[in-house]
């Protein structure tokens, strides 16, 4: 007999510590695909004059680079820490939706694939840049299909991390152990919150910027190929979304740093119920400092001017945080152990990138920085510097939790310096070249070549560190010495389970926190005796894995061609019905959860607070592709183009049809939860059917209002109107199409009689997406056909 | 050396502030820093802190006057520096009225500068200025987004496709002198190449050339 098990719990696994071990070795295998990358056009750029790439290489090389490191290696590799650490840290046995968080990775292995695979696709990958400005991300300036392809990625990447998002949020909040206060969170948790926050706003704004562009380059709109859209609604957009990201990457190795330097100095926390509303208005903060990086787009000064204020006010908090870091020390004990090490490290460069950023936040000094390599120093000082260099610490600093088995203490400390003589020698030259342009594959003036040589040895270094770091872990983890429960005396709770942790974490019992300690209490009066198999049925599932492959093939179908596009969606469908029989069988029925802390949401269910949550998301989305609306309307008199009158294009009686039809949906699905919350079987499956017929009926008119439309010559590329009339009502029918979708769950389920006056949670969520659906619409329909 | 233009000046002196700000700064918190990781080292056979980390344990300590004392002088430094780069930027921003200032359309191109002199004149990646005498430059692009610099002058400005940007400067450099123009944003293949001469010349030989064919 074969031993399936190892395949089948790495393809199937819905542990949270499988799947963090998952997110490590993916996001450090993107780490070392986007580190050659960055060599490969150092080596082009150490000598002037240089020919070891061309230019199209070079383009395409600096752009993989940027979105690999920012999207598939540092936001991930803190969402591996993030997935194996936070539900101990909370004291929970997993995750609240064990599906989902696979989903959320198979998704981002995915996106991934897809991204590398643009690489081979004829013409090469993208070549804009990381920024993707427009109007060079247009068909008309970069034909390749493999920019379309990055695009798709993203956007694939985007709701594997919205789904992520959710899942952590509700988490944190819902899955706390008895005792555990927020407050008593560790930093990591803490700033993992703030990061999903951001996630969740940012995100989903980055997603409608890629809509527009997709759409563009596959479909044939005008938004960035138009003077009324063009180039600074990308910018206004893409920084909507850049901003907060740049917290993204920071933040979960800000944390990590925090905690230990907490840890290896033996002191508690200095000023942690100051540091954490520091992070609260840091996080809302990024989200009004977008527009410093269009200091020299000739947009309003006085604008501008604001903008300049904002980013400058930002760094407040920051600094704060610093000064409770280094207070921390004091008084102390301190161990300088590798992870210690790194900590330091990462403090240090987050300081000077910290420092150069109030150099970026002014608006007159960035009449020369702007655009050049001051900036790239600059903003490698904060996330890499920063961010992954708290990352490393913790990777460390959890080794011998993950494996049982401690590093070589020794070469980790040879890791550690030439790591910082690697980083330094690579950013901190940069900032000499504030005259050099970022991202020129060549150049021909002398006095730039010995600091780019410079440069170029620092990267080597500091690349070649790393490969220090991957033979201790890999050595070590089959070698090394066997570690204890607690190594370092943390204070999180991950440091009183046994090393690894066993499936369910928590071997004792159920923690239960106080201000003396931690206590056990026993699993069996906690959770009703719920069975604990070694390797429970409950940590599997194949639909997570399936259902990303049909995205997958199906995205990668839409820019290559039917057969990809059918096979892919298929694959998804099945896997979708798949995944909803698993939940009709009940194996994935409501857990029963331990008593615990769940301040400040302890009146919603878990799966209620999910979807807000999505909502909030939703919003997000809506809102940026609303906002983009706005700025085509007032954009649109200044380049002389005038707004065709809606009552000239739009077939009135159809669309105003539609609006009561959709408004009368919302009303049966109202019907629905009534008659489910008072068990009325028939009831509940007459309006859910009502909703259904009403959806479709929509969906129906809205096909003819299109065919219509295209008949009378007002398609996707007419102009700039039409293009935002089918991009808003599009995603809309996206949506309603996705709710039909679940509707059929919900019918099977009523008609199979699962739901009662108790158990009808699921008719609860539909619900309020719906209202949703219907809440979008009532914005959509003014603006489309009235204004 | 003297600066080649008052923008390069200006912007040179905004900047030696910013700096001596972050060394400042930045001293005093890398002191402190490193006094405290070496001051509270671990010595042999010492006893760790009474309140040192225990699992589930939260101690909570910190003095919320020092976060205001942090917060009140960042933002008296914040102030002192924004006074300084509003003032430059509001220099930058609007050209003196000068009658005899020279006027030129910059339209960027994939990939080259077109220079347009207000007798309709035209020249490829060659900007000829006088001395000593206003420049304002109207700039935009025909393509892609492209950013028009002159690095020697710290004058900068996006060329946008359908967005007219206003920039200025006064040459003050020796005559004959040639500065690189430079492209400072990502515009395709040819963004390195993407560059131009930009020469001073005498007022009347520019006027002798303005006036030639």
């Amino acid at each position: 007999m074969v031993d399936w098990y190892p395949l089948k719990r790495w393809l199937f696994t819905t542990n949270h510590k499988d799947v963090g071990l998952l997110y490590l070795f993916t996001s450090l295998y993107f780490f070392v695909a986007a580190g050659v990358l960055a060599l490969t056009f150092r080596v082009q750029l150490a000598v002037p004059s240089n020919t070891f790439l061309q230019p199209d290489q070079y383009n395409q090389a600096v752009t993989t680079h940027g979105l690999l490191m920012l999207l598939w290696v540092l936001t991930p590799l803190g969402a591996a820490f993030a997935n194996y650490f936070v539900p101990i840290q909370i004291g929970a046995r997993d995750m609240a939706f064990p599906r989902l968080n696979a989903l959320s990775y198979w998704l981002y292995l995915a996106s991934g694939l897809l991204a590398l695979s643009a690489y081979f696709a004829p013409g090469g990958t993208a070549d804009w840049g990381w920024t993707t400005y427009a109007p060079l991300n247009t068909v008309e300036f970069s034909p390749a299909v493999g920019g379309s392809m990055m695009g798709l990625a993203l956007i694939l990447l985007m709701a594997s991390s919205i789904v992520a998002t959710v899942n952590f949020l509700v988490t944190i909040f819902r899955l706390r152990a008895p005792g555990m206060s927020l407050m008593r969170l560790p930093l990591f948790t803490w700033t993992w919150i703030f990061t999903s926050l951001l996630m969740l706003w940012a995100f989903p704004a980055f997603v409608s910027a890629l809509s527009l562009l997709v759409a563009d380059r596959a479909f044939g709109t005008v938004f960035f190929t138009s003077a009324q859209g063009g180039p600074l609604l990308w910018d206004h957009m893409f920084w909507f979304f850049g901003h907060p990201e740049v917290y993204v990457l920071l933040l979960p190795g800000f944390g990590i740093t925090g905690d230990l330097l907490s840890t290896f100095s033996r002191r508690p926390l200095y000023a942690k119920r100051i540091i954490i509303p520091c992070l609260a208005i840091a996080s809302i903060l990024s989200f009004t400092v977008w527009a410093h990086h269009m200091f020299m787009t000739g947009i309003s000064p006085s604008l501008l001017e604001a903008f300049n204020i904002t980013t400058e006010l930002i760094s407040i908090p920051f600094a704060i945080i610093v000064l409770a870091y280094i207070l921390t020390l004091r008084g102390g004990s301190i161990r300088f152990s590798t992870p210690m090490l790194f900590a330091i490290g990462s403090l240090s460069l987050f300081i000077i990138g910290g420092v150069t950023g109030v150099f970026n936040s002014s608006i007159a000094l960035d009449s020369a920085f702007r655009g050049t390599f001051w900036v790239v120093g600059h903003f490698h000082y904060t996330i890499v510097g920063g961010g992954l260099t708290g990352l490393f610490g913790g990777l460390y600093y959890w080794f011998p939790k993950i494996t049982g088995r401690m590093y070589n203490e020794r070469l980790g400390k040879i890791h550690f310096v030439i790591y910082m003589i690697g980083f330094n020698l690579l950013y901190f030259p940069m900032h000499i070249l504030y005259d050099m342009p970022r991202r020129i594959y060549i150049y021909d003036v002398a006095a730039w070549g010995p600091i780019n040589l410079l440069i170029t040895i620092g990267g080597f270094t500091f690349g070649i560190s790393q490969l220090l770091m991957f033979g201790n872990l890999l050595w070590s983890a089959r070698r090394g010495s066997v570690a204890n429960r607690d190594p370092w005396g943390g204070y999180s709770l991950e440091w009183d389970v046994p090393s690894p942790p066993p499936e369910f974490n928590f071997p004792e019992g159920v923690p239960v926190v106080s201000a003396t300690g931690v206590t056990y209490r026993p699993a069996a009066m906690a959770n009703g005796g719920h069975h604990e198999a070694t390797h429970g049925e409950e940590h599997w599932s194949r639909w997570p894995i399936v259902v990303s492959i049909g995205a997958g093939i199906a995205f990668w179908g839409i820019l290559m061609g039917l057969p990809a596009l059918a096979l892919g969606t298929v694959i998804f469908a099945a896997a979708i019905a798949g995944w909803g029989r698993e939940n009709l069988r009940g194996r994935w029925g409501e857990a029963v959860e331990a008593v615990g802390e769940k301040w400040p949401f302890a009146r919603l269910e878990n799966l209620t607070l999910g979807m807000w949550i999505f909502i909030f998301g939703e919003i997000a989305f809506f809102g940026t592709l609303f906002g983009a609306y706005v700025f085509l309307r007032m954009n649109a008199p200044l380049t002389g183009f005038t707004w065709p009158d809606p009552s000239e294009v739009h077939n009135m009686f159809l669309g105003g049809f539609n609006t009561i039809l959709l408004l009368t949906s919302g009303l049966t699905m109202v019907l629905s939860l009534t008659f489910a919350r008072k068990g009325n079987q028939t009831g509940l499956q007459f309006s859910l059917l009502a909703t259904f017929f009403l959806g479709a009926f929509f969906m129906i008119i809205k096909a003819l209002e299109w065919r219509e439309l295209f008949a009378s010559n007002f398609t996707f590329s007419t102009n700039v109107a039409s293009s935002t009339y089918y991009l808003l009502t599009g995603v809309h029918g996206a949506h309603v199409v996705a709710g039909l979708v679940a509707l059929t769950y919900l019918m099977t389920k009523a008609f199979k009689g699962g739901f009662g006056p108790q158990k009808n949670g699921a008719v609860e969520i539909f619900g309020i997406y719906w209202g949703m659906v219907d809440a979008v619409w009532v914005f959509l329909f003014p603006l489309l056909y009235l204004l | 050396m003297p600066a080649p233009a008052p923008s390069a000046e200006h912007w040179q002196s905004l900047f030696t502030l910013y700096v001596i700000a972050a060394v400042i700064v930045a001293g005093v918190v890398f002191v402190l820093f490193f006094f405290f990781l070496v001051r509270y080292r671990r010595r042999p056979g010492a006893a760790e802190p009474a309140d040192a980390p225990k699992v589930g344990v939260m101690v909570d300590r910190g003095n919320p006057a020092l976060a205001a004392i942090l917060t009140a002088l960042l933002v008296a430094l914040f102030f002192g520096l924004t006074l300084n780069t509003f003032a430059l930027n509001a220099y930058l921003q609007q050209p003196p009225n000068d009658p005899n200032a020279v006027h030129i359309d910059v339209i960027g191109f994939q990939w080259g500068w077109r220079f347009v002199y207000s007798n309709g004149k035209e020249v490829i990646n060659e900007m000829r200025v006088p001395q000593h005498v206003t420049v304002i430059l109207n700039i935009t692009s025909q393509d892609v987004f492209h950013s028009f610099g002159i690095p020697d002058f710290k004058i900068k400005r996006d060329a946008l496709p359908g967005r007219v940007n206003q920039a200025w400067f006064v040459a003050d450099a020796d005559i004959g002198s040639d500065y690189t123009i430079r492209c400072y944003e990502l515009c395709g293949t040819g963004h390195a190449l993407m560059t131009a001469h930009l020469f001073v010349l005498d007022p009347g030989a520019f006027s002798d050339w303005l006036r030639g064919g």
